[in-house]
């Protein structure tokens, strides 16, 4: 109390003493303290809830970084204070100097930096768009527009308004950090246009939700709405299919123009002859209900036709080949050896329909709703009215038809979800307005909207910033290594081309894990791949000024110095 | 008379069986055969004593079971070797509880399956101890089964490239004709035989490729290592050492006191040696997980403890650290389910020798120091408790915490920061607040704090003491605990789980002891 009244009374010793105790050691201790609590108190909760959290809720708020701030804060008045510095305190001055330079660096990198992320696909023209780690609104008509926002904490968006050429103007109402958006339907339409909501309910798969079909559009669970132009159109749909498919699985072998055709069932491990060639293929193994377990075997699940692979060797010659064919149309054959030329036949397994498949009907102008059923119970049709429900064929599931609109307009409702995903999908809410008519509509992230305004069209999407560089990048190859003898990826790499149009500079670089490649200052890391995809690759863009790289590395230096100076040379220095 | 007459001649027919069966065989060419197994080359040797280790749980007559497996020597499914101690388990299977061996016939039954069905339908965190055990086993049954055929181990060798797969010996042929010949021998167990006919093997394979078949001298350098244990006779070597100095302390003999600090130097020696054989194996840094960790950490402490012990020759540097450096190899060497000594190929984001080889060993060795400061901190905290009245030893313990303390400070914050600044360089950013990064700077702070503490004069040497045993605790977490407990971040290649009980004991007992320690010093 004494000390305050002093300073009071003294501007010079209250700012002596207030920097003394800024500068002490008592304030470092209480600090580092306080800063080690929250650290290990955040890693806990990272735990519980994702690492998106944590760095929302703790790493990036201004109450930790202030922390951090008093940290240095602390750092540098205590170093001060000592002025005029003695030689032993030179371990101490260099290592709490160095320790201000990396969260001087640190900071300054996090926002003088760019970053951003490159996504180049092999054969594709070179580029030289980066997308950048922050949200942009992109109006693309009648002018293309960009504008970067920024969303503060309570989810305001800044900018609030932005203008538009031709005296509109943009309001950004509202801001979801984790979003989606459900398709609706409204009465509404002057024309026949029909949406039919359904609900979908399974006690056994735990399903239970309802969902807006419009026409052509298909659900999740083959569940489809169609029109009948006429009635002779309605009649069609709603007649059990000509008995053309397959009813067993059949193995078809085409060479040239001659043809193999022969059901699977008694002819596992046979030799069988495409007639008419020297071409002999063997069912080596064949699996009805092929499925891979959590080991990744394959096994067999049933002996019923679900899922039919087969493996199959060819022998023509001197060629000899294995193959797996797939029931499933949307599977090409896969190859699993190939010794000689190629033999080039036309591998086939033709498979019954498994699917379930449950068709609503509109007949085109009027209120007439009909269902066509095709499943393993086999086929089932009539009309049918909201309120009555139908049977799916798989498992216990059920559809009852809640509500059918013969002129439905098309909406979307955006719907908040909890924060904290690890991949969260924002939303915001913007009006156009005129100055007499506004509309408004929800922009969900990376989806491009097209919104009205006084008659004209205008593309508007809410997505990520870009940014150019001043030169361009092209993928010439990407490289998975595997191990040795298997299947396990030992790494990849991205073989890229940089090229300045400019000066005419051009540079291939190796890029993978841990090895950057840079170019005019631009450093470029393997971010990530597709294992679905291998000609794909995506490249971090990094780009720091070069003094904030002295900075971190120079306080890196010094630190550790320091750190050893202050322990180990006291006596020399 | 003729029926205990019938007995003894059973009795000495069966021990004569036992005989023939124990007898060794000569496996040593055989055992330098090369295998192309999980991404790399190693020599049969290395496969026998993985397979013995994930079946049995250990390593003895490991070639005897491989054998046996892969050259269908005897019925499988009839050979009790499938590893079970889970009492709970065994009940509900209704197995002989005090049974440990099983065979496959036995296991093979629905009551396992029922369970196994169950527990992979569990998410990996919600099965109890029963599902994961039987889910364990199933994986031991597995592994028999697979080894098992004749086509399970790939020993011959591409002839084209240095990374293609390797191929089973095939149906027919010379080389099938040469491991038919090795199967004969080994069954009718004709020693001399078995190790003509597989070194004949041996070089039949190797001339189908010899340019890319791995050298005699590697292949023989892993057999070597999994022969020699240097790392398990580093450990008696530090027992023995630290039996001596107390042995020879009362009497302050100087004879057992320099054949003490010669024993504990010779374990040093065989540890490092142990790292440099698997690093010459593996072809990489000798830190890339949990296991070689825990032995590196011991490593370090034993190496600190001998460099204090020279400056100071107080004998209570080697008598303190001893023990701890060989419980570490002990734990290293007993749990083989949670830490892996397996030497498997590198994971992508570590395939960067440098960082590897600069980073991860200045943070383990900063560990290691503070494994020391934490050792001798035990001592002083016992003198505390005690003998309070020894002031001047107390002093001195205290001083070597200190000395400890600040190598632990210099490692971990050289290697904190080398690892940002290779994270910079590779990764954009020089700090990310990862698990891992939080965590080292956690126990770097929880070391700082008492040294600045100290300067202001809130701490003493006692404080001092305290502190060494409990922040060492968040080196524990920041090793163990991120890996196993959080299970979150970049630093995910060394995720695993296990020992939680082991490690929590540990917690509490140094609770228990600081806990005491203070009561004892507050009171007197």
């Amino acid at each position: 109390m004494g000390v305050l009244w002093h300073g009071a009374a003294s501007p010079v010793i209250n700012l002596r003493q207030t920097a003394k105790l800024l500068g002490s050691l008592k304030l470092a201790v209480a600090l580092l303290s306080i800063v080690t609590a929250v650290l290990i108190a955040a890693t806990f909760y990272e735990s519980h809830t994702t690492t998106a959290a944590v760095t929302a809720h703790v790493y990036r708020t201004w109450w930790f970084n202030a922390l951090l701030g008093a940290i240095g804060v602390n750092l540098a008045t205590a170093a001060v204070l000592r002025w005029p510095w003695k030689r032993h305190q030179v371990g101490f001055i260099v290592t709490h100097a160095g320790l201000i330079l990396i969260l001087g660096g640190c900071s300054a990198s996090f926002h003088f930096g760019t970053e951003g992320l490159m996504g180049l696909r092999v054969g594709e023209p070179p580029s030289n768009t980066v997308q950048l780690e922050e949200r942009a609104l992109i109006v693309m008509s009648p002018e293309v527009t960009r504008q970067t926002l920024r969303v503060d904490r309570r989810g305001n968006v800044h900018p609030h308004k932005v203008s538009l050429p031709g005296g509109l103007q943009l309001t950004l109402d509202e801001f979801h950090a984790n979003a989606s958006s459900e398709t609706v339907a409204r009465e509404g339409a002057t024309e026949w246009s029909p949406a039919v909501q359904i609900r979908l309910h399974s006690t056994m798969a735990a399903h239970d939700a309802r969902q807006w079909l419009f026409a052509g559009s298909r659900s999740a669970a083959n569940i489809s709405l169609v029109v009948a132009a006429d009635a002779a159109h309605l009649s069609r749909l709603t007649n059990a299919p000509p008995a053309g498919a397959v009813k067993e699985v059949r193995l078809v072998v085409a060479l040239q123009d001659r043809r193999l055709d022969v059901p699977m069932r008694g002819n596992v491990e046979k030799d069988l002859t495409v007639p008419g060639t020297d071409l002999t293929v063997r069912v080596l193994n064949y699996w009805p209900d092929f499925r891979m377990n959590e080991k990744h075997e394959i096994v067999n699940a049933s002996d019923e036709p679900n899922n039919p692979v087969a493996m199959l060797s060819l022998t023509r010659g001197e060629s000899a080949e294995r193959w797996f064919v797939f029931g499933n149309p949307q599977m090409r054959p896969l190859p699993r050896e190939q010794r000689g030329t190629p033999i080039g036949a036309e591998l086939q397994l033709l498979a019954p329909v498994q699917q379930a498949q449950m068709t609503l009907v509109a007949l085109d102008g009027s209120s007439g709703l009909f269902f066509a059923a095709q499943n393993k119970d086999g086929f089932k049709s009539g009309p049918v009215t909201p309120g009555q429900t139908l049977e799916l064929g798989w498992m216990d599931a059920r559809m009852t038809v809640e509500r059918f609109l013969t002129n439905a307009v098309p909406g979307k409702e955006v719907v908040r979800l909890p924060d904290g995903a690890e991949q969260p999908q924002p939303a915001l809410r913007v009006t156009v307005s005129d100055g007499k008519t506004s509309s408004s509509e929800w922009l969900l992230f990376g989806q491009p909207v097209v919104l009205r305004s006084a008659g004209k069209p205008m593309h508007l999407m809410f997505g990520w910033d870009s940014m150019p560089l001043p030169f361009t990048v092209a993928l010439e190859d990407f490289v998975v290594e595997r191990d040795e003898g298997n299947h396990n990826v030992a790494g990849w790499m991205s073989k890229v081309r940089f090229a300045d149009a400019v000066t005419g500079a051009e540079k291939r670089a190796d890029v993978w894990m841990n090895h950057p490649a840079v170019f005019k200052g631009y450093k470029f890391s393997q971010a990530s791949w597709n294992p679905q995809d291998l000609q794909y690759t995506v490249l971090q863009v990094k780009k720091d000024p070069l003094w904030v790289i002295v900075l971190t590395w120079g306080g890196s230096g010094l630190t550790i110095i320091g750190i050893g100076l202050m322990f180990y040379a006291r006596r020399w220095v | 008379m003729g029926v205990t007459m019938m007995k003894w001649i059973l009795i000495c027919s069966i021990w004569l069986a036992v005989f023939v069966e124990a007898q060794e065989l000569d496996f040593s060419a055989l055992r330098a055969i090369a295998v192309q197994k999980d991404g790399r080359k190693k020599p049969l040797d290395t496969v026998a004593n993985e397979t013995a280790q994930r079946l049995t749980g250990r390593r003895k007559d490991a070639m005897e079971l491989l054998l046996n497996l892969w050259l269908q020597a005897r019925d499988w499914r009839a050979m009790p070797v499938v590893l079970l101690t889970h009492r709970e388990l065994k009940q509900q299977l209704g197995m002989p509880v005090e049974q440990k061996y099983f065979t496959h016939e036995q296991l093979a039954a629905p009551a396992l399956e029922a369970i196994v069905d169950r527990a992979s339908r569990k998410d990996s965190h919600a099965r109890n101890g029963v599902e994961r055990e039987a889910l364990a086993l199933a994986q031991r049954m597995h592994t028999l089964a697979e080894l098992a055929r004749a086509d399970s181990l790939a020993i011959v060798p591409h002839s084209t490239d240095g990374k293609g797969a390797w191929e089973p010996i095939p149906d027919s042929g010379p080389l099938k004709e040469r491991l038919d010949a090795v199967r004969a021998a080994f069954l009718k167990r004709d020693s001399p035989a078995l190790l003509a006919l597989s070194g004949e093997l041996d070089a039949a394979l190797r001339a189908v490729s010899p340019s890319l078949y791995p050298s005699r001298e590697s292949l023989a350098r892993e057999v070597h290592y999994n022969q020699f244990h240097p790392f398990r006779k580093a450990e008696w070597l530090y027992v023995l050492a630290f039996v001596l100095l107390l042995a020879s302390w009362p009497a302050r003999n100087r004879a057992g006191y320099w054949a003490a600090v010669a024993l504990f130097a010779a374990g040093v020696l065989l540890h490092a040696y142990g790292f440099y054989l698997r690093t010459m194996i593996s072809g990489r840094p000798p830190i890339t997980n949990m296991y070689e960790s825990v032995v590196w950490v011991s490593f370090g402490a034993a190496l600190f403890a001998l460099v204090l012990e020279m400056i100071f020759r107080s004998r209570f540097c080697l008598a303190a650290v001893a023990p701890i450096a060989a419980v570490m190899l002990l734990l290293a060497d007993m749990f083989p389910a949670v830490l892996d000594p397996g030497i498997g190929p590198l994971v992508p984001v570590l395939r960067s020798n440098f960082w590897l080889a600069v980073h991860v060993p200045a943070v383990t060795l900063g560990y290691s120091a503070f494994a020391v400061a934490m050792a001798l901190g035990h001592v002083t905290l016992a003198y505390y408790v005690f003998k309070p009245a020894a002031q001047e030893t107390i002093d001195r313990l205290e001083h070597f915490i200190y000395r400890a303390m600040q190598a632990g400070v210099l490692l971990l914050a050289a290697g904190s920061i080398l690892g940002g600044i290779w994270a910079h360089y590779a990764w954009g950013r020089f700090w990310g607040w990862d698990p891992k990064e939080t965590w080292s700077l956690i126990s770097l702070l929880s070391y700082v704090i008492p040294l600045h503490g100290r300067l202001i004069g809130w701490l003493r040497g006692f404080g001092l003491s305290v502190a060494s045993v409990l922040c060492f605790l968040t080196v524990l977490m920041a090793w163990y605990g991120v890996n196993f407990i959080l299970g979150k971040g970049l630093h995910a290649y060394g995720f695993g789980t296990g020992g939680t009980p082991y490690v929590a004991a540990f917690v509490l007992l140094e609770l228990g002891i600081t806990a005491v320690a203070v009561y004892k010093k507050v009171k007197s």
